[in-house]
């Protein structure tokens, strides 16, 4: 066999094997977005909505942190909105699809689309602009400060956003801090080093230098939102050199690690406290309570069936409205902290806690 | 001085969990390259057996179920680089980019048809960590480098036994034989074909293994993108290793180091630039290939296809 007519055939097969590989990752691509749940039933049969609602997101439902904190708003939102019906969310999508993501639902005649971040107000810029003709749709983007992050937008009139109020978060966990620490030093890890973050953390010292100013915070602003092993070594060292007791973590997958850092340090000694969702439980030994954020899309949904919403306004999701809250707590923290931790949560909502000064006096150090 | 004696204990730790999981790719790409094969697919691989050890350890309850399941998955995705690159002779760099593109998307789609809206399949467990009698009361190093899990202790174990492998055992030699010249080989009697597949199967389940590693002994969860850079670690090791078990069990742990290193810099210097710490492991990547990576080290026939009929 000559070796020309011997590489041609190997070509051809080349090319079926390709072919087929590159068919079944496309395929395996489009399928892996989907969640295969039964989302779609939350919000009843399909002809009963009058209202269509979407999200996208770029991680999945079940991250233990922010997508599924998104995910569980929506929820409870669809619960108390008969009328609604919920599409499958869209996961996993990065930023480079996410405006093919939301022009797909746009063409598909939803009411309210959901991006679950601030990356999204940069992706969709665009696609609000060409739906400014269209009276169906609106776009709720979380986390984001429509004057600094929407500038380039040539109209917001179908947009809407929402920010939590930071602070009370922050102060909240900082009671909780600093009631629970034997130690005197608590740690804070965030996924990226975003003003929000930062305000947070500032708050949480804050609140927690309020119930014992001797107490030192250590944090890492940049720790991603993957690298659970990071989240494991970090806490691990700072529990080693800086006797760290309680966590309070803002970056998703990443606190999974530090929570096992500290079950590793004794679960009876070294706290967590989680966010943005209320996981504390038997499976989770280390924590204690859990900061919970709901990001108010029930809220969009009432001004869009009133006809309200839009203009750039922006929802703040705050301890008023129910936007946020702390969950329950574990056994491991005595009647008499919880009752104290419950008054001082009313004073954080009544903003008598930690004043402005204080918590810019610590974010000015950052 | 004193930041680096109140670090070491968790340096020494973060040094050995850094460095399993890369150690066991590596030492499953040497068997690869050994037989001629650069597979530049690890870091799929492993996100499968991430997944698979996860799923199954999860289901079972039974984490070494997992393991044996990730390594059963590793292999059989490897077996799609074996059969285009030993059957088909197709190029094996782009198989392997082709392997990183769709391993890591059935291993996510298995994960969302397995966990679903089903959050409480998010989190497993891992393994407990085995403290060795006497050792690991050591004072600072005894905890972090003998209280391992054992799978940690099975991927250094490996390493002399591999050495053994390749020094001492026809095997090994017909191994050798094969990634410096097939033909030679094919002509003193050994089945290049054969032996090509079976370094296809020994990398396949060494990586799923140290995928493994991640989602059963680092973290109790799977996410896409936990492999995070390991698989393409793991193959500048085997370079810096100068393709030798000792050598890459060495660049393994020096990896390990600088990344524990980077790790305690950030957790003690809160206010330094983190990014820059996190490039460390990195920096001493490209740097030791630049001082290692000559290709005239490795085995002569390594990336080439073999043709059994061609001469």
């Amino acid at each position: 066999m000559s070796e020309s007519k011997f590489n041609f055939m190997l070509n051809r097969r080349q090319a079926i094997a390709l072919g087929l590989g590159s068919a079944a990752t496309v395929a395996l691509a489009g399928c892996s977005g989907g969640s295969g749940s039964d989302d779609k039933a939350a919000g009843g049969d399909s002809s009963e909505g009058s209202y269509k609602v979407a999200m996208i997101m770029s991680g999945t439902i079940t991250d233990g942190g922010w997508d599924q904190g998104h995910y569980e708003s929506l929820k409870r939102a669809i619960e108390s909105h008969p009328k609604w019906e919920m599409l499958e969310p869209k996961e996993n999508t990065p930023d480079a699809d996410a405006a093919t993501a939301a022009q797909s639902y746009v063409d598909q005649g939803v009411d309210l689309i959901i991006g679950n971040g601030n990356q999204f107000a940069s992706d969709w810029a665009e696609v609000v602009a060409d739906a400014e003709g269209n009276d169906k749709v609106h776009f709720l983007i979380t986390n984001t400060n429509p004057t600094s992050e929407m500038a380039d937008y040539k109209s917001l009139a179908k947009v809407e956003t929402v920010l939590p109020n930071f602070k009370q978060t922050g102060a909240l966990a900082g009671v909780v801090a600093g009631l629970m620490t034997k130690t005197n030093s608590i740690g804070f890890i965030g996924g990226m080093k975003l003003p929000s973050t930062e305000a947070k953390y500032a708050a949480y010292l804050a609140a927690a230098q309020k119930i014992n100013p001797e107490i030192k915070g250590q944090y890492n602003f940049e720790a991603g939102f993957t690298d659970a092993s990071l989240g494991t070594k970090l806490t691990e060292n700072w529990i080693s050199t800086n006797n760290v007791d309680v966590m309070w973590g803002d970056a998703s997958a990443v606190d999974n690690g530090s929570r096992q850092a500290l079950e590793s340090a004794g679960a009876d000694t070294h706290f967590d406290i989680a966010q943005p969702i209320d996981i504390a439980g038997a499976d989770q030994p280390t924590v204690v309570t859990s900061t919970v954020t709901d990001w108010k899309i029930d809220q969009a949904m009432d001004e869009i069936e009133k006809g309200e919403f839009g203009d750039g306004k922006v929802i703040t999701a705050d301890m008023s409205n129910g936007g946020i809250s702390l969950g329950k707590f574990s056994d491991k923290v005595p009647e008499d902290v919880q009752a104290k931790i419950k008054e001082l949560a009313e004073q954080i909502k009544s903003d008598s806690f930690v004043t402005d000064a204080e918590v810019e006096a610590i974010a000015s150090t950052l | 001085m004193d930041f680096f004696m109140t670090s070491l204990p968790t340096i020494l730790n973060a040094t050995t969990l850094s460095a399993v999981p890369i150690l066991l790719a590596a030492l499953g790409e040497l068997f690869s390259e050994r037989a001629g094969l650069v597979n530049i697919g690890l870091e799929g691989i492993m996100a499968v057996g991430a997944f698979v050890a996860f799923a199954v350890g999860k289901m079972t309850g039974n984490l070494w179920l997992g393991v044996c399941a990730a390594i059963v998955a590793g292999i059989a995705i490897n077996m799609i680089y074996a059969f285009c690159t030993v059957t088909l002779c197709v190029d094996q760099v782009v198989v392997g980019m082709a392997i990183n593109i769709l391993a890591p998307a059935l291993a996510l789609f298995g994960y969302n048809m397995f966990v679903g809206s089903n959050s409480a399949n998010a989190t497993g467990v891992i393994m407990e960590r085995i403290q060795i009698p006497g050792l690991s009361a050591i004072p600072y190093i005894g905890g972090p480098v003998f209280g391992q899990q054992l799978l940690a202790y099975l991927a250094f174990i490996l390493v002399p036994l591999v050495t053994y492998f390749f020094k001492s055992f026809r095997g090994g030699l017909s191994f050798r034989s094969v990634g410096e010249n097939p033909q030679a080989a094919e002509t003193l009697g050994i089945n290049v074909i054969r032996i090509k597949f079976v370094a296809c199967v020994a990398c396949g389940a060494l990586a799923g293994m140290g995928g493994a590693f991640l989602s059963v002994c680092m973290t109790p969860i799977y996410i896409d993108g936990i492999v995070m850079g390991r698989g393409f670690i793991a193959l500048a090791t085997v370079i810096f290793g100068r393709w030798s078990a000792v050598g890459i069990m060495a660049a393994s742990l020096l990896f390990g180091f600088f990344d524990g290193l980077n790790v305690a810099l950030q957790a003690q210097f809160n206010a330094a630039p983190v990014m820059f710490f996190k490039m460390i492991p990195y920096i001493f990547t490209i740097i030791a290939l630049i001082f290692f990576g000559s290709r005239h080290a490795g085995p002569k026939a390594n990336g080439q296809p073999y043709y059994r009929e061609s001469r």
